[in-house]
């Protein structure tokens, strides 16, 4: 019997050992949960008799290892699932709108508002000059910067859009192999813990698989039978212990063609994904919402400016030999009734004469090559509220406000993110506290082992002496 | 709590991290001079900095306005000199000419000096500021006074040409040639026809005339004269205050504008330095941390 419990204990502590091994192996493995050996005693051994025992009491009989736990918070892993998916939401908007202000180029000496500027002042000029055609040139020169630059940013804006959505479909397709995978390593972890086994790395794996799959969108796990577990992505089961639902990506020709996600469910109207937060929703939040919001500002100050102008222009004179009514400055290019940022051009049809620096003064042509007012009137719609297109603010203080908003939300969402990313910082410590390896600990536990398998090798000679000196040297 | 060498390299890492992005920024600011470079920066500085952009620009733009108004007005009064000196001498050639005593040929000769007088007031009225006409009004093209068959017709118009010196503030920069070479008020003829009159009058002797309504007509003129002198003088006046003004307004701004927008290079120095002390700091206690494990003691 002493021999049993000898060969027990050698067992249960290589058995540890084995486990020290593996938990020192994988002491830099991301998302690796420490695993410990739990000992038990086993059954004691009675003496059966009639009535009483012959010898002491209960006598132990050995160790066994019952079981190999895999040390993990499951709280922690919940809350850390909840601040990566802050933390995707907050960092997918803090780059676009990073992103959205390297665009606009404020306040820089060579961003939108100093060309607006620099087209006030060539009117401005306009007013002391009208007669002389250089200065007229500068003017349509200015005009034509400005044109530009409106174009330009309209155009960097909906590029930005367009990439936006190409990170939405590759992150679509990612999730979906995430909701594969975890729906696999379901299947997997049921089947062991049908056996009665503790599938501690494939559960290690699907923790991680979990994390990453929160970044992306908001997921609840429900546990199900068997260790297994069921995804539900805002009420709808991404992975059950059946299988797993994609997300299907479909044009939406109502929004430039960008991809609109619906459920991959069986019938004729697929329910439409609906997020609340996310790296996913962060995403669509941008494509469908900031960005055009922006877009639509940025759209007003421009037909403000162009209406602006072209009622002056058309109402007024241009050099003598010209005929009345000059011809519009701004147009549209392409044609089309309204003028935007994306397509406001100066009219190639206007000629320098034909720019409307003086006021219609009652003669039916024009004689008032000396007179600028109108020009200054031009001048002057820099800093006139406009009621129509920009509430009642002037173009000059719409396109600060502008500027402002888009300071101040990318300053809010960094900081968001900023905060988030120490929250998650402080529950990855926090988790490795429970469920990190610990080098010296490991040691040590090495040394315990290792010196507990030495005794109980110990034990073994001693028996075998003992039994020697009963099998061998007595009786002879 | 437990304590594993992950969470230490973590801590090290994201403090280390976060000491880079401080001196990043600050090295951004430094050798750009500026302290916002996007408006998220600081927003309301973003703000002010435009604004004050624009206010600077405003300045200068008002001043070249002014300039160009100062212009005007300076050659305008050079005419006035002359135009006031032609109206001075025919005053003084009515005063000879009234005398009855005069031979026919002196007469001539007098009337002949008129005629000269009636030219140079005609080439004055033609008067021009760089190529365009002084006292056209708005016609600034074309010559406003043209003679035919001893008939001078204006051919300009009765407008102000402005310049914008302030915010809603205009100058009219010019006088249109009816208030200066017109009808004076409660008089009939202009200038050149009351010219015109007197050499007529010295010619054939018309000695009533010339001590009578010549006389107090060219008198007229020559008060109306004075007076839109006075009132270039005035405009030129005020155009000088403004100047002033938005010399000391350039002044002010341009200091916000350094205040706003200029990085202090000193104070930027200064947290530099002590952002590289704190990181050389941890870099030294992580050469500590990582080095001994308990493998380094056992035997």
């Amino acid at each position: 019997m002493g021999l049993e419990t000898a060969r027990r204990a050698l067992e249960a502590q290589q058995a540890a050992l084995q486990v020290t091994a593996h938990n020192i192996a994988n002491a830099n493995t991301p998302g690796y949960s420490r695993q410990v050996v739990a000992m038990t005693p086993t059954d004691p051994y009675a003496v059966p008799t009639l009535s009483r025992f012959v010898g002491a009491g209960q006598v132990g009989t050995g160790v066994s290892v019952s079981d190999i736990t895999r040390v993990r918070d499951a709280f922690l892993d919940a809350q850390m699932r909840d601040v990566q998916n802050t933390v995707g939401d907050m960092e997918a908007r803090r780059d676009a709108l990073q992103e959205v202000e390297i665009i606009f180029n404020e306040p820089s000496e060579s961003g939108l508002h100093s060309v607006m500027d620099a087209f006030w002042q060539s009117l401005q000029d306009l007013a002391n000059n009208p007669e002389s055609p250089s200065v007229r040139s500068a003017v349509q020169q200015a005009g034509g910067n400005l044109a530009s630059a409106f174009q330009t940013t309209h155009r960097q804006l909906t590029d930005l859009r367009d990439n936006i959505d190409s990170v939405i479909r590759a992150r679509v397709e990612e999730i979906n192999d995430i909701a594969k995978e975890i729906a696999q390593v379901n299947g997997e972890i049921a089947n062991v813990t049908a056996v009665g086994d503790k599938p501690n790395d494939l559960l290690d794996r699907r923790d991680a698989l979990l994390e990453k799959l929160s970044r992306y969108v908001d997921v609840t796990v429900q546990p199900e039978q068997n260790g297994a577990v069921s995804v539900f992505v805002n009420g709808m089961a991404v992975a059950s212990p059946y299988g797993f639902s994609k997300i299907n990506v479909v044009n939406d020709p109502a929004n430039h063609n960008y991809a609109k996600l619906y459920w991959d469910t069986a019938g004729p109207n697929p329910p439409e994904v609906q997020l609340k937060s996310g790296e996913l929703n962060g995403l669509l939040t941008v494509r469908d919402t900031l960005i055009n919001g922006y877009l639509t500002k940025l759209d007003s100050v421009a037909t403000a400016l162009a209406t602006s102008i072209n009622t002056l222009q058309t109402s007024g004179y241009g050099l003598p030999g010209t005929t009345p009514p000059p011809p519009p400055f701004f147009t549209a290019q392409g044609g089309g009734p309204v003028i935007n940022a994306a397509n406001i051009q100066v009219n190639p049809a206007m000629g320098l004469s034909d720019i409307a620096a003086a006021s219609n003064d009652g003669s039916p042509t024009p004689d008032n090559p000396g007179d600028g007012s109108n020009a200054l009137k031009m001048a002057a719609v820099k800093s006139t509220p406009d009621p129509t297109y920009l509430g009642g603010f002037s173009p000059d203080d719409y396109f600060r406000a502008l500027i402002g908003q888009i300071g101040l939300e990318t300053g809010e969402t960094t900081r968001m993110a900023e905060g988030q990313g120490l929250l998650a910082k402080q529950i990855d410590n926090q988790r490795d506290a429970v469920s990190g390896v610990s080098l010296d600990e490991e040691m040590i536990n090495m040394v315990r082992y290792q010196h507990a398998y030495q005794a109980a090798a110990q034990l073994i000679s001693v028996t075998n002496d003992m039994l020697d000196t009963l099998i061998n040297r007595l009786g002879r | 709590m437990r304590i594993t060498t992950n969470q230490m390299a973590r801590n090290i890492l994201f403090n280390l991290n976060d000491n880079a992005q401080r001196s990043d920024k600050l090295e951004r600011e430094m050798s750009s001079g500026k302290r916002v470079t996007v408006p998220s920066d600081d927003p309301n500085s973003a703000i002010k900095i435009l604004h004050l952009r624009t206010a600077l620009m405003e300045a200068d733009q008002y001043r070249r306005n002014l300039e160009d108004g100062q212009g005007w007005l300076q050659t305008t009064e050079a005419a006035l000199d002359s135009v006031e000196q032609i109206i001075a001498d025919a005053q003084t050639l009515a005063v000879q000419g009234a005398n009855s005593s005069l031979p026919a040929g002196a007469r001539d000769a007098l009337a002949k000096n008129v005629q000269e007088l009636y030219n140079q007031m005609l080439a004055q009225a033609n008067s021009m500021y760089g190529n365009r006409y002084l006292f056209g009004g708005w016609r600034t093209l074309n010559p406003p006074y043209t003679e035919a068959g001893g008939v001078v017709t204006y051919n300009g118009d009765a407008n102000d040409i402005k310049r914008e010196v302030g915010f809603g503030q205009t100058v009219a920069i010019n006088l249109p040639g009816g208030k200066v070479f017109g009808p004076p008020p409660g008089a009939t003829d202009d200038v050149f026809a009351t010219l015109t009159k007197l050499r007529n009058a010295i010619g054939s002797g018309d000695i009533a005339a010339l001590t009578g309504q010549l006389s107090s007509d060219l008198a007229a003129i020559h008060d109306n004269m004075l007076a839109q002198r006075a009132e270039i003088g005035a405009r030129m006046n005020r155009l000088e205050q403004t100047n002033q003004r938005l010399l000391d307004a350039k002044t002010n701004f341009s200091d916000l504008l350094d205040k706003e927008q200029n990085a202090d290079i000193v104070e930027v120095v200064m947290n530099l330095k002590i952002l590289e002390n704190a990181r050389n700091t941890t870099l030294a206690a992580t050469a500590q941390l990582v080095k001994t494990t308990l493998l380094d003691f056992l035997r």
